[in-house]
């Protein structure tokens, strides 16, 4: 399989971690036990944009943002840097099909530099933005199975975020789960 | 050679600092030759620089001035005041910061109103509250009595003159542009603060210019007037501290704090969702020690006596205590407290005519066949407008001004908060509520808050927005119960976005 994988690993504190910020008060009367994980290999768009503008103080301004849009939800955020490829990946694991096209991502991307653009700059007199590179991206994410749980009760973790919460509050992993 | 009087020291610290945010401002702008982003300030927001930020635009001229001058006043029993608020503001916060951040985002929000609109699929909600939001003006007006009042005790110029020099301190720091510099000097005016705080605090803990530490500040005053010692949790029979009931309230009424507009559209801000934990831990610790400026308003009265304006307690006291050098450039925190919360006003108030109104409402009804991109730029004209507008307006109310700041102030600020308590607050916790119950909620925030000033005239801004709150909040629960709930589809919108 040809993608832009990005690895990750699971260990014991990032479960214990997710188990606290999943069930915060359930975790003392509950015990949870593990049944082993699955991977999620998460979409998400990587999209350098270019933005020109000229301000009432200076004309000609000129450089690149990088902005990170997810494939399965409506978000999409400014990153500082792309992250660690691992190249050419096939390996084990679930990868969702990603709901939105490059150039719909393109669009996001745009709408987004362009709000914080125009909000954020008192003097600006013209601006233009444009995309000028778009990559796909799978990010390795884990669902953790718990005993005597449902599906939705299990836990999500994305490392690359430090993001823990219980799979019913994606309710994209859930689908995922659910049509495998 | 001639001593310098204070008020030299004053003019000399104001050129400075008018200096030194211009300096701040170019020195920003011209990072954009390199990589660094001068548009969206990359690196910049951070919770540690957005914090600060927050609590600058949060510390008002009523920081520093209005409510010092309550305690001024009316002694410990106002001490209620600094213990209460930032609890209740930044419990508010994190109450309901996580839903606005991730909707907002989402939704690609540009204020408050606009996501009022979008979470309960409502045009009414998001005018009404954009309308409401121009309430502000008076949240304006106050900064600008604040700095004229600073001017005039620690310049020596005219009131009148000092609402003119306000107004152009301010209209020069609104015109600096660029992320940077945005975020800068509010970060730099937060740091600011903050130390000005710490010091007024320790101050009073020793005592300076007493004996005794705080006893023997709480001793001078006992010896004014006994009800306004430490010995009286409350000021039986005044409208603010006169009860645990009227505290209570107070507390209430701050929980939607963080709702105004101004304020919320930091969360806005953050970079990264995953910084809004460590960014609420340490919002109440850093918001907390700037409410310790009140102590400085019972330390004058010690010093000083009851011969004071209430809020020139602080501007009088630095006066009393250190050489004219330092109790100038103390003066400087005051300003910056003003202007960093005046920028953030004027950018909502803007933000309101040009988004909420023109862009949301009616653009594409006055100008159905201009394109998204003229939209924009007829949007960001509309914005420089209104902000000159509303320096005008602030500068004329600013005039006349009421003896207290915080109540002034109050007057917008508890429209809003009562008109937001149910849709924004309730609204961002509880997902059953319905739209007709925002939309009750909001009118009877509103119009319950507007009767309470206008046909009873209760004189406790906080006891009636409090009690406002509360009623708004029983009608967004009552209705929602006794309403449809809304579409599942579109609470998964909002609660857990997934692309279709």
């Amino acid at each position: 399989m040809n993608l832009n994988a990005v690895d990750a690993t699971l260990n014991k504190s990032q479960i214990r971690f997710a188990i606290k910020s999943a069930y915060p008060f359930k975790r003392f009367l509950n015990r949870f036990d593990q049944n082993g994980d699955l991977v999620i290999w998460y979409p998400r768009y990587y999209l350098t944009v270019r933005i020109e503008m000229d301000t009432y103080l200076k004309k000609g301004l000129q450089y690149s943002d990088l902005v990170a849009v997810d494939a399965l939800r409506p978000l999409s955020e400014r990153v500082t840097s792309l992250p660690e490829f691992s190249g050419n990946y096939s390996g084990e694991g679930i990868f969702p099909e990603p709901k939105i096209s490059a150039k719909d991502a393109e669009k996001e991307a745009i709408d987004l530099i362009k709000g914080i653009v125009l909000s954020r700059n008192k003097l600006l007199k013209d601006y233009h933005i444009e995309c000028t590179d778009s990559k796909l991206v799978h990010l390795k994410t884990f669902v953790v199975k718990l005993k005597n749980r449902t599906a939705a009760e299990w836990l999500y973790i994305d490392e690359h975020f430090q993001a823990a919460c219980a799979v019913q509050k994606r309710p994209e992993i859930l689908n995922c789960l659910k049509s495998c | 050679m001639e001593e310098l009087t204070i008020g030299n020291w004053a003019w000399f610290w104001l050129i400075f600092f008018i200096v030194g945010t211009l300096g701040i401002g170019v020195y920003a702008m011209t990072k954009t030759k390199t990589d660094e982003d001068f548009a969206v300030a990359r690196k910049s927001y951070g919770p540690y620089i957005l914090i600060l930020a927050l609590a600058s635009t949060i510390a008002s001229g009523s920081t520093f001035m209005g409510i010092p001058g309550l305690a001024y006043d009316k002694g410990f029993p106002a001490l209620w005041y600094p213990a209460i608020y930032p609890i209740g503001i930044y419990l508010g916060l994190i109450l309901s910061v996580q839903l606005i951040k991730r909707a907002g985002d989402t939704f690609r929000s540009n204020s408050l109103p606009e996501f009022l609109g979008q979470r309960f699929d409502s045009d009414f909600l998001r005018v009404g509250f954009a309308l409401l939001s121009l309430l502000l003006i008076y949240y304006v007006t106050a900064q600008v009595v604040a700095a004229a009042t600073a001017f005039e005790v620690m310049l020596g110029v005219d009131y009148t003159w000092g609402v003119i020099v306000t107004v152009i301190v301010i209209g020069i720091y609104i015109t600096i542009g660029g992320s940077h510099a945005d975020i800068l000097t509010d970060a730099f005016q937060g740091g600011l603060m903050l130390l000005i705080a710490l010091i007024i605090t320790v101050m009073f803990f020793l005592g300076t210019g007493t004996e005794g530490g705080a006893a023997g500040i709480n001793t001078a005053i006992e010896a004014q007037d006994s009800s306004l010692s430490w010995d009286n949790y409350f000021s039986p029979g005044d409208p603010i501290f006169g009860s645990f009931w009227l505290v209570l309230l107070m507390f209430i009424a701050h929980l939607p704090f963080a709702m105004n507009p101004h304020i919320g559209n930091k969360a806005f801000a953050l970079k990264d969702s995953a910084q809004l934990r460590k960014f609420l831990i340490m919002a109440i610790p850093i918001g907390s020690i700037l409410g310790f400026a009140v102590l400085g308003g019972l330390h004058a009265r010690a010093l000083i006596g009851p011969d004071l304006r209430p809020d020139a307690a602080i501007p009088a006291l630095f006066i009393e205590l250190f050489p004219p050098a330092i109790a100038a450039f103390l003066g400087i925190a005051i300003l910056s407290a003003i202007v960093s919360t005046a920028d953030g006003l004027f950018v909502s108030i803007a933000v309101i005519f040009s988004n909420d109104l023109y862009r949301k409402t009616f653009a594409h009804k006055i100008h159905p066949h201009k394109s998204e991109k003229k939209i924009e730029k007829t949007a960001l004209n509309i914005s420089r407008v209104a902000t000159v507008i509303t320096v005008f307006v602030a500068m004329w109310l600013a005039w006349n001004p009421p003896d207290f700041l915080a109540v002034l102030l109050w007057i917008g600020v508890g429209g809003i908060m009562s008109g937001a308590a149910g849709p924004l607050v309730i609204g961002s916790m509880w997902k059953r509520s319905t739209k007709p119950a925002a939309i009750a909620s909001f009118l009877v925030g509103v119009i319950s808050y507007a009767s309470m000033w206008l046909i009873v005239g209760w004189q406790n801004p906080f006891g009636a927005a409090g009690v406002c709150v509360i009623l708004a909040s029983i009608v967004m629960i009552v209705v929602s119960l006794f309403t449809e709930p809304m579409p599942e589809e579109k609470l998964n919108e909002i609660f857990s976005p997934v692309r279709k």
